[in-house]
């Protein structure tokens, strides 16, 4: 045990900047106590960014099917506004934060996600979504370097993603 | 990466303590919208399976799966919103219908 707590966040509690104020009070506060990770995703937002690119938006059962051309706003929304967003908030509060993606160093090993079985019974393809790469082919050098990473970068981390 | 699969899965390789996946829904509901206070592997493949609960839940229950087949004993999805995010951190949310715990 690290002792270590993961707090994942639903977009709907950061939907105004009043509610992200609010959170990241109580992140500040609580991440005094435990090492604390927080999750969060940040789904309408990258859908109201591909709107205003005119960039079609497709979903099988709530799960997003990301082209090149969603991709790119989706890095841009999550990893840049959400996450330095939230950030920001969690360090005025007092919070000693930072933002990482699973594309930083030693925080997670992916491979393409395997296509969706839908509720319909079709087989989707999710285009260039991820899965955690499973846990029985990670090696004790990857979770070590992951530990390691955690240690080294922050005591509180967040990471986006994609919803 | 879904955002609650990566939770899920960071949660188990760092041996975390607790996962919490706070939403706007006070945990996992029954077909009358009850909060449903505990779910077993076995209870959570029937919800699944009857169709209970949407996507986005399955979504939620498998992050929480990974995290308990990792080994970490606290694992719960529960509503946000209600003024306890704090308590549901420290662990020490007092049993209020707005969580699930899953075993």
């Amino acid at each position: 045990m690290s002792g270590a707590v993961v707090l994942k966040l639903g977009g709907e509690l950061l939907a105004s900047p009043a509610d992200t104020t609010a959170v990241a009070r109580v992140i500040a506060r609580a991440a005094r106590k435990v090492s604390l990770i927080v999750v969060h995703g940040g789904g309408k937002e990258v859908d109201s960014a591909l709107a205003q690119a005119s960039i079609p938006k497709h979903q099988v059962d709530g799960l997003r099917i990301t082209d090149e051309a969603t991709l790119q706003v989706v890095v841009a929304v999550l990893a840049g506004t959400v996450n330095t967003r939230f950030v920001a908030s969690i360090n005025a509060a007092g919070g000693y934060a930072v933002g990482l993606t699973a594309a930083d160093a030693g925080v997670l090993a992916v491979r393409p996600a395997k296509p969706h079985r839908a509720t319909n019974g079709e087989l989707v393809d999710l285009g260039l979504v991820g899965e955690p790469v499973a846990r029985r082919s990670s090696t004790c050098c990857a979770r070590r370097d992951l530990r390691r990473s955690w240690r080294r970068s922050a005591r509180l981390a967040t990471a986006g993603c994609s919803t | 990466v879904n955002a609650d699969t990566l939770a899920g899965s960071l949660a188990a390789r760092l041996k975390a303590s607790r996962l919490v996946i706070a939403g706007g829904t006070a945990g996992v509901l029954d077909k009358t919208g009850h909060t449903i206070g505990s779910l077993d592997a076995e209870a959570m493949n029937e919800l699944v399976r009857s169709g209970t609960v949407t996507a986005g839940m399955v979504a939620k229950l498998r992050a929480c799966r990974a995290a308990l087949d990792g080994g970490v004993r606290d694992v719960v999805i529960a509503d946000g919103r209600s003024g306890k995010l704090a308590a549901l951190v420290a662990g020490t949310a007092a049993r209020t219908g707005v969580w699930t715990r899953l075993t």
